[in-house]
């Protein structure tokens, strides 16, 4: 087959849906198969594999003197991102559509864009990796979004992730949380979505977990590690309060602070004037996050919305006692008290004495982290994850996979 | 080449605020020749509900 992978996100990245997509890839090359991956970038859109790029100024200026005296002048962000996702149509119609016998489309927004130019015979499958919706709802609470109308806001992307979910033959959810809210949402059929977990490739992350950095256990302490992005929904202000909680009773622990975001300079501040200086270190974007969790103890996913992050998965097959908040999709990937535990979202207060109890007693947590292993090597296995997307692309199409 | 982007007019439901406007004839010749037949901007499907909500907002059209 020749299959098109293809995201409105931009690629490539150090994470998010970028590693899936090039695995992705990999996997289906390795059986055979053609596959491009088509994706965005702040100045062009692009055929990753091919270098292709199509630059956005070339296409911009004829939209934009059509769009710029209409009502969606009227929200920076929706123009923009209208003026942008209408400059995706027109590029990926140039890709002779009609060449693939599946288009996977790894967001909402790509879905809507490819299923108004490409060929009604070609199969469309969506795969959403979070709530858009949701996560502009937090965004518009945090005030992290500068625009003075959130009503045109919310109802831009509501119309937007609902026309892409829905233009699309079928969606792909990694939780039963995210088809619930795409049920709720925009009364997506329960037909129309199928579940099944992400994979990683356990093999390699192990091997990876051995190459030394220069990341050094204190002694005498554990470690507590989040990874991933530092934006308000992902909860580290919680997790900070947290720690600050539990610095007043116990000291034999560090917190190492894995990632980059919008909102990193204000986590040093809170860090900061919390008393926490010199027990928590921001490490940055990382690309050896499998040495860390080596070296971890207690992984922490204090979430405010999240639907299955794929450092939740390393924590776990790395062997780590796992605490997540109860956010979204997290308690899905948590046996609470036997791999993991789940703590109320948005409580600091509870974060903090279950981290407390996971540092008194060694046993316990060891043992809960070598279950999560246990139960985590088959769960989150790769081969289980392409068994799984490889019977849903030949349901897709019809076609052997 | 460039050519006046009035050209692709009938690509787009609006009328173009700066009716002078060039383009390059070899990206948009390219882009017309594979865009399907009935292919309109803006997406009316989206926009919608936002055309309607700004019309109660400010009570314009």
């Amino acid at each position: 087959m020749k299959i098109l992978l293809a995201t409105y996100w931009e690629i490539p990245h150090l994470g998010g849906v970028w590693p899936l997509m090039e695995r992705l890839a990999h996997d289906l090359r390795a059986r055979g198969h053609e596959v491009d991956i088509f994706g965005n970038n702040v100045h062009y859109y692009h055929l990753v594999n091919q270098q292709r790029r199509f630059i956005k100024s070339h296409y911009s200026p004829l939209i934009e003197t059509h769009l710029n005296h209409t009502p969606l002048s009227a929200n920076a962000v929706v123009y923009h991102t209208e003026v942008d996702r209408l400059i995706m149509e027109l590029t990926a119609s140039t890709l002779n559509l009609g060449q693939y016998d599946l288009i996977h489309t790894h967001d909402a927004i790509s879905a809507r864009s490819i299923a108004r130019v490409k060929p009604p015979h070609v199969p469309l499958l969506v795969n959403p990796h979070g709530s858009l919706l949701g996560e502009i709802k937090l965004l518009i609470d945090s005030h992290a979004l500068p625009s003075s109308n959130y009503d045109l806001l919310y109802t831009y992307y509501s119309s937007l992730e609902k026309r892409g979910i829905l233009s699309a033959n079928h969606a792909l959810a990694a939780s039963n949380w995210l088809k619930q809210v795409l049920g709720q949402d925009y009364r997506v059929p329960d037909t129309h979505v199928s579940v099944f977990p992400y994979g990683i490739d356990t093999a390699r992350f192990h091997a990876q977990m051995h190459v030394p950095n220069e990341a050094v256990v204190p002694p005498y302490k554990k470690v507590i590690t989040y990874a991933g992005r530092f934006v308000h929904l992902k909860g580290i202000q919680v997790l900070l309060k947290a720690l600050s909680a539990l610095k007043q009773i116990r000291q034999d622990w560090v917190c190492w602070l894995i990632g980059e975001g919008d909102n990193k300079s204000e986590y040093i501040q809170q860090a900061e004037s919390l008393g926490l200086g010199s027990d928590v270190v921001f490490w940055g974007a990382r690309s050896d996050v499998p040495r860390f969790m080596a070296l971890t103890d207690i992984y922490v996913q204090p979430s405010l919305q999240d639907n299955q992050p794929l450092s939740v998965i390393e924590a776990q097959v790395a062997g780590c006692a796992v605490v997540v908040s109860s956010a979204s999709g997290l308690p899905e990937m948590i046996q609470h008290g036997s791999t993991g535990v789940v703590v109320p979202v948005n409580d600091s207060d509870s974060l903090f004495r279950h981290l407390h109890h996971l540092l008194q007693y060694d046993t316990q947590r060891i043992q809960m982290g070598q279950h999560a292993q246990h139960v985590g090597m088959h769960h989150w296995s790769l081969a289980r994850y392409n068994q799984d997307m490889f019977h849903l692309y030949q349901r897709v199409t019809g076609k052997p996979v | 080449m460039r050519v006046p982007g009035q050209l692709y007019s009938n690509l787009f439901l609006t009328t173009s605020s700066v009716p002078e406007l060039l383009v390059e004839d070899s990206i948009w010749n390219e882009v017309y020749h594979w865009l399907p037949k009935h292919y309109s901007i803006p997406d009316l499907d989206v926009i919608a509900p936002v055309l309607e909500q700004y019309k109660k907002q400010t009570g314009e059209g």
